[in-house]
Formats: C-alpha cells, structure tokens, sequence
C-alpha cells in the first residue's frame, strides 16, 4: 500500500472575484522510504500541493489518501488528528517556540499525542538528539542556537514520533550552502536508516540531486515524474 | 498535556514580562483599593455606631415622639416627667438607664456668642449608659453645683478653660428665657465631632430648677447587653403606654440617617468590584490579544503540528488565568498587610478632617477591620473574570487557518 496517494486532485482559490487554478489534474502516488522532491518555479503550485498531502488544506477536487485513509472528507479536528498522528513538519524558518528549549520543542509532539509516558518521552527524545547530533545544545532555547542547529532540532521534531511522511517546505532556504548540505545529508541519512518517507519542495538544484525521485511542477500540473538515483553529492 | 499548556502559557507571559507585570499590576492595584476601602469604611462604621451609642442615644431611647423633629429648638415642649426611670431599670434586660434633659441655647462668654446643646445629665449615674470619655483638663461635673463640662473643641473656639466661667441663654419650661452662669470643670475630648464641637455638660437637678422643669426630662436612655433590642424595645413600650406621646426607640431606628450612610458602601464596593472587572477585562483582553497578534505564525505551527483549536485556545485561557490569578492574589497579599497596619494602628482621620463634619460621627483613629469572605470573593472574581476575558481573543487566535498564519 502506497504511503501516499493524490487522483485527479485540483485546488482552486479565489483571489476577490478572480478564481486561481492553483492545481490540477495532479496524480502519483508515494511509496513507504521514498526521498520525493517537489520542483518548480515560483508560483508553481509546491506550496499548495504540500498544504494539501499535509493536511493544512482540503483540494477542490480529487482524492488523496494517506496510508489508505481518504484526507479530502475530513473535518478539520480529523486533519488536525491526522497532522497530529501521521506527519512530522519541516518549516522553512524552522518555527521552534521560542520559549521553549531545543529538547522540549522536540518532545512537544509527543506530548500532543499524549499515550506517552515521561520516561518513554525522554528517552524517544534524547536518542533522536543524539541521531541529529544536537545532545550537546538540547538544554539551549532555539535564540542560542545557529540557523543549522534550529534545522536540525526541527528535523529532530518532526522525527521523533516516528510518522508515516515527514514534509519540508524549502527546509534549507535560509541556510547557507554548508549547513543546507548538512541539513540534507542528515536528511537523507534519517531516511537511508530508519526508511522514513521524505517530500519535500524546492527550486534549488543541489537540493534536487538528494532527491531519489523529482516531481516537477509547472503552472499547477506535473509536467516530470523522474525517478533516479538520489545521492549526497559528491559521493559515489 | 495540561502540563505542557501550563508551561508554555508561563513561559510566553514571561517572555513579554513588561506587559504581564503592567497589567498584572493594574489587577493588584484595583484589588488593593477595593479590600483596604472596605475595611476602612466597615471601620468607619463600627466607630461611628460605637461613637452614637457611647455618645448620643445608648441603645434605647424613651423620647416624645416628636422630639427631634425641631431638635434645634429652643423650647422644652417635648419635655417629659421622668416616671418611668426605676421602672426602665428594673425591666429584665437593661443594664443602666439615665434620664437626660437636653436643651439648646446660646453660650456667651462675654466675647463669644456659640450655639451649644446643654445636656442636663445626673453626674452619678450618667457614666453607666455613657462611658466617660478621655479628658483635656479637669474632672466630671457635681450634682446640685453650677457646673459645666464642654468638648475640647468648642473650648478652643471659644478660648475658654476649666475654672473659666460660660453664660447659657435657654428658654425656661414656660417659654422665658433664662440665662445661667456655669463653671467650666472639665474639657472632654471625644471620637464624637459632635460632642467636641458643640456639647456642654450640666448636672441634670441644676438645669432642671434654672429651666423650671422640676422632675422633666427630654429623653430616658438605656444601655442593654441584651441582642434583643425589638423584644426590649416592646417591653419599654408597655410602660410608657399610658402616655401615648411617648415612643421608644432602638439606637439603629434613631441613627438611620448615619446607617443609610454605611449602606452606601456596599454600593460603593459594587462599584470598585466593576472596577476591578474592567481592568482585569481591559488588561487580560490587551495582553492576550497582542499576544496572538505576536505569535501569530507559532500559532500556525502548532496547529500544523496538530494542537487542536481547543488546545490553542486553553493555553491562551492558561495565560490569562495566571494573570488573574497572581494579579489578585498580589493584590489580596498587599491589601491584608496593609489592612494588618490598619487594624493594629488605624489611621487618624482627624489629621485629614479635622473636626469638620462630614455626615459621619467620627474624628481621630478609625481601625480597619478584617473581612475575610471579602478577600476570598475578591479573589475568586479577580482570577474568574480575568480568565473569561481571555475567551474572546484566545478563541479568535485558536480559529485562524494555519496556512495563513504561518505565511505571517
């Protein structure tokens, strides 16, 4: 069973009285460990389709079903229940609370879900700081933590329950090129080990060349499907 | 996972600590206001109803049952002849009973003319319904002696001291007048403005023979320890009943213009309590709103991370409610030590008023007095309101869509 799956999906807006075609038409489904990248140029529709897979949003038309659970009948208390069971976030400005520590932003999540113990938190948590090699900063507020680090902590966040999917929305856009290639590697790596699926959405082509498959959008419809063989650049 | 809203609710009012504390505060401060002005005014009350009875009417009183009515009067026309006094006094349940003979007239010193209100009173037993007050100078008044005890205050107006001699102008029970030369003994200085300002002092058998009143008296007053005074009050009524002139009254029944006075302070705390619901409304609504407006793409984040709308909105309730909360409970902790100073030492309101009349039978110390249910309502309500405050914008941050918000 797919982990992913999106038929005929088409979201429309409208913008005043004018009606924006956003998506259309948008078919392909994803398979349990895949590393997708969402390309395209601005404008294009990445946002809104990765509003849609993550449950922020509802299509106009079409189905998507996320480990066989249809999304576009929900209420929004389901999609929040979905969002908060199913899938791990990835923001481009990180969005860590800021009053919160690196360890407790990372444990947040589960405290959300609630059938944790204490003890079963802590140890979920430290083991994930320690696979994002963040166990020495995690008693830090996000303010006394460099742009990578926060990242890191982010992906640590959107990890440590374990989802079906985690979503990143241009998650090295405000990084320079060494920590965004070290976001990615690290990225891949969680993927590569734990089979995690990842999509993603960027216009950056070394971002791209991470990716094990590239969906290419343009004007709210796929133009390219390529599967290929994703890989940290300049390695083998 | 109320646990974690708590902490993260803390946390937030502690990041903009300025504004918590501000409107904090402001909370306090209007729950301080409220407890210290009751406890002054239920002060004010206990001494003025203390002052009355001690000072003016005992806690019954057999008067005509007109008297009062042209209480400045000159004349003696409700005058009485006390028969009823050894009666008073044997009824069960009156400790002591006095007869009085008040009058008013003019005291000439030779310089000064002043309006007084000559009391006629018997130096024996009067003490036992009117607990002597502090002295100035000088000692209580002689039976059978032309003597006068003044308040200090209308002394000092008048320049007069013990030893010096006053002129009273009254009308005699036929009308005439009748001027009578008293020896000032004693000066008083009572918690009674009225007594200070305007009160003189005469042994009752002396006035009675200058007015030709032989045997008249204008009132008879009973002290009681009995909590009953209406039952006592039926049984007063009983013996005066064949001399259908007379009425006999309670000391709350005398005083109800100054009771109607202390009345007026549950409406004034109703005031203060919207007061502290204003601000507490105002301050939490502020505070909670500029807040959301702040964390506006957090909040997207959160509900992107699945916080469901009631949990956003609890935790913005959290942060309310510890406004509220320690708001009131700062206030309630000030008020009490402020209070504590005010029950042990008082405050000398005499240094504020003087001995000018202000419609309350009181100068010098009023002493606070302790109302606890008050401290626990006021709390109560401070900590409830500040936290419904929070509804209305908490509910309006939870609702945002957080595609929306996290573009912010």
């Amino acid at each position: 069973m797919p982990v992913l799956e999106l038929k005929d999906v088409a979201k429309e807006y409208r913008q005043g009285r004018v009606r924006v075609q956003a998506l259309r038409g948008i078919n392909f489904r994803v398979d349990q460990g895949e590393f997708l990248s969402i390309a395209g140029p601005s404008g294009s529709g990445k946002t809104t389709l990765l509003n849609l897979v993550g449950c922020l949003d509802v299509p106009t038309e079409g189905s998507i079903r996320l480990e066989g659970r249809e999304l576009s009948q929900q209420t929004k208390t389901q999609l929040a229940e979905t969002r908060r069971e199913k899938l791990g976030f990835i923001f481009q400005s990180y969005n860590l609370i800021p009053v919160l520590t690196a360890f407790e932003n990372v444990a947040f999540p589960l405290e959300l879900m609630r059938h944790l113990s204490r003890r079963e938190i802590r140890e979920r948590v430290e083991q994930i700081m320690e696979e994002v090699d963040l166990v020495e900063h995690m008693h830090r507020r996000p303010s006394e933590l460099s742009g990578g680090q926060q990242q890191r902590t982010a992906i640590a966040r959107a990890l440590v329950k374990e989802p079906a999917m985690v979503l990143a929305d241009e998650p090295t856009a405000n990084l320079d090129s060494d920590n965004g290639g070290a976001i990615l590697s690290l990225m891949w790596q969680l993927n590569q080990e734990k089979g995690t699926t990842f999509l993603f959405s960027t216009h950056d082509p070394m971002v791209m060349e991470y990716a094990c498959r590239l969906v290419t959008l343009r004007d709210g419809q796929i133009t390219e499907d390529e599967r290929r063989n994703g890989h940290v650049p300049g390695s083998a | 996972m109320s646990q974690v809203l708590l902490r993260l609710a803390a946390r937030n009012l502690w990041r903009q600590r300025r504004r918590t504390l501000l409107t904090l505060s402001a909370l306090a401060f209007g729950v301080l206001i409220l407890l210290v002005m009751d406890s002054l005014f239920a002060g004010f009350d206990d001494l003025g109803s203390r002052n009355l009875i001690d000072f003016e009417t005992g806690h019954l009183q057999i008067r005509h049952q007109d008297y009062g009515d042209d209480g400045t009067s000159l004349s003696m026309d409700h005058a009485f002849r006390d028969a009823y006094l050894d009666s008073v006094r044997s009824t069960a349940g009156v400790s002591a009973a006095v007869s009085r003979l008040t009058v008013f007239g003019q005291l000439h010193t030779g310089r000064e003319e002043y309006y007084i209100q000559t009391v006629g009173v018997d130096p024996a037993a009067d003490p036992q319904v009117f607990p002597l007050p502090e002295f100035n100078a000088g000692d209580w008044l002689t039976p059978g002696e032309f003597q006068m005890v003044m308040g200090g205050r209308a002394a000092e107006l008048l320049d007069l001291s013990v030893g010096d001699y006053a002129t009273v102008v009254m009308r005699t029970v036929t009308g005439a007048f009748q001027a009578l030369d008293f020896q000032i003994v004693g000066l008083l200085h009572t918690p009674h403005p009225k007594v200070n300002r305007m009160t003189a002092y005469v042994p009752l058998d002396v006035l009675q023979s200058g007015l030709l009143a032989e045997g008249m008296v204008t009132e008879i007053t009973v002290r009681s320890d009995n909590r009953d005074l209406q039952g006592l009050q039926t049984q007063l009524a009983a013996l005066a009943a064949d001399r259908g002139e007379l009425e006999v009254s309670t000391w709350q029944q005398t005083a109800a213009a100054f009771l109607a006075i202390g009345e007026s302070k549950a409406a004034v705390n109703g005031i203060f309590l919207m007061l502290i619901m204003l601000i507490a409304l105002v301050g939490v609504v502020n505070t909670v709103l500029l807040g959301a407006l702040e964390r506006t793409r957090e909040i997207g984040m959160l509900k992107a991370m699945g916080m469901r709308e009631r949990e956003v909105v609890g935790e913005f309730l959290y942060e309310s409610f510890i406004i509220g909360a320690i708001g009131s409970l700062l206030g309630c902790a000030l008020a009490v030590l402020f209070n504590a100073y005010f029950v042990q030492s008082g405050i000398d309101f005499g240094v504020l008023v003087g001995d000018m009349d202000i419609g309350y039978p009181i100068s010098g110390v009023v002493f606070g007095v302790w109302n606890w249910p008050l401290v626990l309502v006021v709390f109560a309500v401070g900590t409830v309101v500040s936290t419904l405050a929070g509804v209305l914008p908490a509910v309006r941050a939870a609702r945002r869509d957080p595609i929306w918000a996290l573009r912010q």
